[in-house]
């Protein structure tokens, strides 16, 4: 009796601390489930992506001029004297953009400025989904239609825009109009137009990239020159200066041509200068395009390709394989190169752009100018690293060249 | 009944032991430990214990500012030694008594930054220009260039509009002192036009810019930055008011004549060579006179023994058959207390010689 007496309590006592366990659970729940999420939404999207190709010169040439570093506002809510005091959509602190836009707006994660190098890049808002087997990450939800879009200057601090003494607000350096589809996908570039005159524009490009059947195996790239009207003829000591444009910092002809030459292996590139000799037969010096210098026109250029798998030896998982493009001036190609490697002043006949590993490091001995490697070799699954092929962009803007590499979705990891 | 004897025998010799006692025992010493003094140096006080900033301290102490500076702060004091007051003249602390109060105030408040205690640390890394708001209620501005940056021995070198900091991050209870080896000279709503024409120094420059139509647009916006000649630079030339009255201006290029001194859309302090040479490599720099060849040549050098800086400009002329064209002529200026006179529009540094003489700036005459 005493024992089915101490079972009972047992049970009781389970059964009281289960009903108590419920209650604090049922408590919670009824406390936590107060919170309200707004989950923002916006009906008729375009995807837009935010480049300021300004490349600013710290000389004392340019210490007067005003530094582009922007506050970008879209459909401004205007004072009576027509002064923005907010708008639909901010995108502050918009600096000069980086030589690299990567495929994924990484920088997010490991950046401690507020200092936005794209937009929206850094900027906490809605942006594209996957499309077409792109990751439009790096571009943000803007209403379709019809907005109103103007591109202020601010003084580089990190005090938001709107909360800047009165004086500092104001400076437009752009205020336009444009007419968006809805869904469709936009790049947007702020330019300038003109070298002597100082005169500033933009280029609102329609992408198509995501509407091409694209190959999983094959890399693909397009170029354009939005350089400044007179700025590979005017003279060396005003223009910027940067080690890692060196052949590019004097600015590209209005036509040049573009040939592709792939080489075996990155990591030998970068520490063996005889390199030259380790290019993959059939892609020596491959004619790929011709690129006309033109800051006015939105027109996408054609996308052009080359295999992922060039190198016969690779195993199909990874490859050490990495691009070199020469521009030269019609006429010259590289069998009839006139400059030596070592070569700076090319009166912009010659130019030569390096990819390979992170674009950190040159090619040893070389006065190309240095971006990372376009085939992505990353992680996945059972392989470490793996390489999967992407589709580029290169915009050669006054003495700078910069790679946008687009997100494409790969296939799951394997474990 | 022994011990009543003793005790009244005795009664007298114990209330004497009492008594001394009783006196002794009232003497007690100061055992409390001192306190530190927690008003230790605040910026006025520093300033007064500090014999090098004797000057400056009378110069705080006539325009009474000195209590507020004791005051809670927090303030960065843009210090001017002595030297630098014996080089504009001042030698004796009676000797501001000649200055009118209210500008000297105002003087002294442009090198106060309140609420700001702003150490070397605070600029951002080769910041050129970075605006600061001063106890006068105007702005100043600073350049910072650092040597070797990363490095375990980084130098930086901290200009307040073109004044070196000497000595850098005093620490003071209600904020900083930064020492500076020149008053800034700032000249509120002046323009640079007006500046000269306040200035007897300049009258020949002045009438020589008048005569030529350069004159009018130097109250304009700007930014202008003018290497002034000074009267003396024109006379060892031979050049005074009278002969610019008597000038021919159809004769002569006005814009390489006296238009060689103005840079256009700049303004430049005489320490921003220093600043751009060390964060961009950029030991020459030359300019383009307005609409023409020409072309000028702005160094500025510190040299040994003083190392001071000082400046100097080189007017060039083109040559088809010298790349580096050929030299019109050199100036060189090295009273520092006469360069960095900031206007609203720009700036003026006195220049002790002339660059071009008119027979230099002829018209070219068609020889055909």
């Amino acid at each position: 009796m005493s024992i089915m007496k101490n079972i009972q309590d047992k049970e009781m006592k389970k059964h009281i601390s289960y009903r108590i366990g419920l209650l604090t659970c049922g408590l919670l729940w009824l406390v936590s489930a107060c919170s309200k999420v707004d989950y923002t939404r916006m009906d008729d999207p375009a995807y837009l992506r935010v480049f300021n190709n300004f490349n600013y010169a710290l000389n004392m040439e340019e210490k007067d001029n005003k530094v582009p570093f922007l506050c970008m506002i879209i459909n401004p809510d205007l004072d009576a004297a027509g002064k923005p005091v907010g708008g639909e959509i901010i995108g502050d602190f918009l600096n000069v953009r980086e030589p690299y836009a990567p495929p994924y707006p990484s920088h997010i994660g490991s950046s401690t400025s507020a200092s936005n190098p794209e937009y929206p890049g850094k900027e906490n808002v809605l942006v594209g989904p996957i499309l077409n087997g792109f990751d439009l990450s790096s571009w943000a939800q803007v209403p379709a239609g019809k907005i109103h879009i103007m591109f202020m200057y601010r003084p580089k601090n990190e005090v938001p825009y709107f909360k800047l003494e009165s004086r500092l607000q104001g400076d437009v350096m752009l205020d336009t109009v444009l007419q968006l589809e809805s869904k469709e996908v936009y790049t947007l570039h702020l330019l300038q137009r003109d070298f002597k005159t100082k005169k500033n524009g933009m280029v609102l490009r329609k992408e198509n990239f995501h509407k091409l059947s694209l190959s999983d195996s094959l890399l693909y790239v397009n170029f354009y020159n939005y350089s400044a009207e007179g700025f590979w003829q005017a003279d060396a000591s005003l223009k910027p200066s940067s080690n890692l444009t060196t052949l590019f910092q004097q600015g590209i002809r209005d036509k040049m041509d573009v040939f592709l030459t792939l080489y075996k292996d990155q990591e030998d590139a970068a520490t063996n200068m005889d390199f030259y000799f380790d290019y993959l037969p059939g892609y020596k010096g491959k004619y790929l395009t011709s690129l006309v210098r033109n800051s006015q026109s939105d027109a996408v250029s054609p996308y052009l390709s080359f295999p992922l798998w060039a190198n016969a030896s690779d195993d199909g998982i990874r490859t050490k394989v990495w691009q070199r493009f020469d521009f030269f001036t019609p006429g010259m190609d590289p069998s009839t190169n006139p400059f030596g490697r070592n070569d700076l002043d090319t009166k912009s006949n010659w130019a030569a752009l390096n990819c390979l590993l992170n674009g950190k490091v040159a090619a040893s001995r070389d006065n190309g100018a240095t971006l990372p490697n376009m085939i992505v070799n990353i992680h996945s699954g059972m392989n470490n690293p793996q390489s999967f092929a992407t589709v580029n962009t290169i915009e050669v803007v006054n003495g700078a060249v910069y790679l946008t590499t687009i997100q494409r979705k790969y296939p799951s990891p394997i474990y | 009944m022994k011990t009543r004897q003793y005790i009244s025998r005795h009664i007298f010799n114990l209330l004497a032991l009492a008594s001394i006692l009783f006196l002794f025992g009232c003497e007690h010493e100061d055992f409390s430990v001192s306190q530190p003094n927690e008003q230790i140096r605040p910026a006025g006080d520093f300033i007064k214990n500090n014999y090098d900033f004797r000057l400056f301290y009378a110069a705080l102490a006539y325009t009474g500012l000195i209590e507020e500076l004791n005051g809670e702060g927090p303030f960065t004091v843009l210090a001017v030694g002595d030297k630098a007051f014996n080089e504009i003249g001042i030698h004796r602390p009676s000797d501001f008594t000649q200055l009118d109060r209210d500008s000297l105030r105002r003087a002294l408040q442009y090198h106060v930054l309140v609420n700001r205690r702003l150490l070397v640390a605070d600029l951002p890394t080769n910041g050129v220009d970075v605006r600061y708001e001063t106890w006068s209620g105007d702005q100043l501005y600073a350049s910072i260039i650092s040597f070797s940056p990363g490095s375990t021995t980084p130098i930086n070198d901290l200009y307040f509009n073109g004044s070196k900091v000497l000595r850098k991050d005093v620490p003071l209870a209600n904020g900083v002192l930064q020492v500076i080896d020149k008053m800034m000279k700032y000249h509120k709503s002046k323009t640079v036009k007006d500046l000269l024409e306040s200035l007897p120094q300049y009258s020949v420059y002045v009438a020589g810019l008048k005569k030529f139509g350069l004159w009018d647009e130097l109250g304009q916006d700007g930014p202008f930055t003018i290497f002034a000649p000074n009267n003396d630079a024109f006379a060892a030339q031979g050049i005074d008011l009278e002969t610019i009255n008597d000038i021919n201006t159809s004769l002569y290029e006005g814009n390489r004549l006296f238009g060689a001194y103005i840079m256009y859309g700049k303004h430049y302090f005489i320490s921003d060579r220093q600043v751009f040479a060390a964060i961009n490599n950029e030991f020459n720099f030359n300019i383009k006179l307005r609409n023409d060849e020409y072309w000028l040549a702005f160094q500025a050098t510190t040299e040994w023994p003083d190392w001071l800086l000082k400046y100097s400009i080189t007017l060039f002329k083109p040559n088809p058959n010298n790349p580096w064209g050929d030299v019109v002529g050199m100036a060189n200026s090295s009273i520092r207390s006469r360069f960095d006179h900031l206007c609203e529009n720009g700036l003026v540094h006195d220049l002790e010689a002339i660059v071009i003489l008119p027979e230099q700036a002829m018209k070219t005459q068609s020889t055909e």
